[in-house]
């Protein structure tokens, strides 16, 4: 893991790695629709992007803890946990406590985490590992399958506006919020200057610590977010094993999305804006693969084999 | 000062006979032999996979495709034993070693992250695993069975061998051999490592080339008690095997620390859930004080680690 840092920051790599990604989702596209005509459709691929958006917004938080050079392992579990306490607690009517809950629970998740790796210094890699396993036990211990979501939450989730879902702008303009606050505000330039070089931004001044510590927090809140739009979008606690082991879609689904996307893993390098495309070209493919009547193992020595082929080119683009 | 050491040096097992006598004190069926058996069988999986993951934690990388290569080797034993036993055994150990060149290849010459590659090929396995048997089943020859898990006089003699014979080799490479020290030194720093003239990729290559083959061992072993093949079984492993790794002592960074606490974490993990078994509690118990123990103990030894950049983090 050599630093890369700021002084490769070059421009024009970064364009081509748009290019590159965006002729990709246009050829897979393309590829789809010539095998079968009915995926081009308009309300096919706004339903593609419907799905996506759950992840999406997981991916968001995950992108800036990468981006300052840390990593979330928590996310699909504190998902989880919102979507089980926050069905427990609606049981199916409109109320603002339980939500609020739910997003205080991602906040102190995160405020765990980031603390633990700002003040206790603990790797980032470890303390995620270890709040997944509390939280994955405590979710099988103390929450139940049981409960509804509220229908204002569950209009959030499925609900549309003309023939675009709410989910999808709400998606957006989280997307284009957080992409503000990294790119515009000091706090932004703080996480990169820190992901490319924490001696250096401890010397300019920053607080590398609080923001750190703030990064988990993010990740935490827009864990908790997707955890509850999740519970919107189903309508009922998806208590399944997700949450647990390493095959946890969420957790991972969201590391390769952030990293197909472009941002990595030395950190400083990426950015918000490009976890969109990384996060519909997975959710593109599989819903390709889907259609094609390829099943689960398909899909998987297909994303295995997709991550390793994107990641490879960037290394390769890295010599150009 | 040297009391300091010995327990800075030991602590895991320290801690491990402390729960041992906490729990035989809370329950009578604890200070029976089958249960110390059940551990020993248990905690062989987990050794072997952590021995190949220690070596690669120790050189700066991570393995996460231990699981899926795991899983990938049960199933193929399953396939291949009914028909041949020896191939059955060989054909897995050598995939393992190639899925590893693969991993190894990838991450030192084409500097793709250990993170992704390892995660790629777990998926890639799992998915030729689900691919070749999609419910857990096949057929594992009852010989061999009773050849790695026979009990003489309530003593699994194979486990409690490959066990010591494990931590033995597993210290000794890297500790007394010059292969062991170029581990070291390449985690510690790669760039000084290539300048005092190791091959940095061909030790780290042959890092997860070892790796490999240990999942495929465990994954071997674990078939003979599970006396099936099944593609899913491996995904708790890579986490697992870090935890264990990084309990005993070694510093995720790479270049530092050792294999005998490993196999103390491991004991460890695989006790708490025999005891939690035995006493009654929740399985899933198990998982928060996994979590705890890891995180009280790694934060414990970073109070412990004066840093010259500890403002700066």
């Amino acid at each position: 893991m050599t630093g890369i840092g700021l002084k490769n920051r070059n421009i024009n790599k970064d364009i081509l790695q748009v290019i590159i990604l965006s002729s990709l989702l246009v050829v897979i596209i393309l590829v789809a629709g010539i095998l079968k005509p009915d995926f081009l459709t308009a309300k096919h691929l706004i339903t593609i992007a419907h799905d996506t958006s759950i992840l999406g917004i997981a991916a968001i938080g995950q992108t800036i803890v990468i981006l300052i050079g840390g990593i979330d392992l928590s996310v699909g579990a504190t998902m989880l946990m919102a979507d089980a306490v926050g069905a427990m607690l609606l049981g199916g009517q409109n109320r603002i406590i339980p939500i609020l809950i739910c997003l205080g629970l991602g906040l102190l998740i995160g405020a765990i985490n980031g603390a633990g790796v700002a003040f206790l210094r603990i790797p980032p890699f470890i303390m995620t590992l270890g709040m997944m396993a509390i939280l994955t036990g405590s979710i099988f211990i103390f929450a139940k399958t049981r409960g509804f979501a509220s229908p204002i939450l569950r209009y959030l989730s499925v609900g549309k506006v003309g023939n675009i879902p709410i989910l999808i702008i709400i998606w957006i303009f989280l997307t284009i919020m957080m992409v503000v606050i990294m790119r515009l505000t000091v706090f932004g330039r703080a996480v990169y200057a820190i992901g490319s070089n924490p001696i250096a931004s401890y010397h300019s001044g920053i607080k590398n610590k609080i923001v750190i510590f703030f990064v988990y927090v993010i990740s935490g809140i827009f864990s908790a977010i997707a955890g509850l739009f999740l519970l919107g979008y189903t309508g009922v606690p998806e208590l399944t094993y997700r949450g647990g082991g390493l095959g946890s879609d969420y957790t991972l689904s969201a590391i390769a999305a952030v990293i197909i996307g472009g941002t990595i893993f030395t950190g400083a390098r990426g950015g918000v804006e490009r976890t969109i495309f990384g996060v519909l070209v997975l959710k593109i493919l599989f819903s390709i693969l889907t259609m094609m009547g390829i099943s689960g193992s398909g899909k998987l020595i297909a994303q295995g084999l997709i991550v390793i082929v994107i990641v490879g080119t960037y290394m390769k683009l890295e010599d150009l | 000062m040297k009391i300091r050491k010995i327990v800075g040096e030991w602590y895991i097992y320290i801690l491990m006979i402390m729960i041992w006598v906490i729990a035989s004190l809370i329950t009578p069926y604890f200070r029976q032999m089958s249960v110390f058996m059940t551990i020993i069988v248990f905690s062989v999986p987990l050794a072997l996979i952590a021995l190949g993951q220690n070596f690669v934690i120790l050189s700066g990388r991570l393995d996460l495709s231990v699981g899926g290569i795991l899983g990938l080797s049960t199933v193929i034993a399953s396939v291949i034993m009914k028909n041949n036993l020896f191939i059955g055994i060989l054909f897995p150990l050598l995939l393992g070693a190639v899925l590893g060149l693969i991993n190894g290849i990838a991450i030192s010459k084409f500097r793709i992250d250990s993170f992704i590659m390892t995660f790629g090929m777990m998926s890639v396995c799992q998915g030729i695993g689900l691919l070749i048997r999609d419910y857990p089943g096949g057929y594992i020859p009852s010989e061999y069975i009773n050849f790695l898990l026979k009990e003489t006089r309530h003593i699994a003699l194979t486990p409690l061998f490959i066990l010591i014979i494990v931590l033995v080799v597993g210290e000794f490479v890297l500790k007394r051999t010059n292969f062991g020290r170029a581990v070291y030194a390449i985690g510690n720093d790669d760039v000084i490592a290539h300048r005092s003239g190791i091959n940095v990729s061909l030790i780290r290559t042959a890092v997860f080339i070892i790796s490999g083959f240990t999942a495929a061992m465990a994954g071997l072993f674990l078939s003979a008690v599970m006396a099936s093949g099944d593609a899913t079984v491996g995904s708790l492993y890579p986490l697992d095997s870090i935890t264990a790794v990084v309990m005993g002592g070694t510093i995720l960074a790479g270049g530092r620390g050792d294999y005998k606490g490993t196999i103390g974490a491991v004991l460890i993990l695989t006790s708490l859930a025999r005891i939690f078994n035995l006493i009654g509690i929740n399985i899933w118990y198990t998982y928060i004080a996994k979590g705890l123990l890891l995180l009280i103990i790694v934060a414990i030894r970073m109070f412990g680690v004066k840093q010259e950049r500890e403002e700066v983090l």
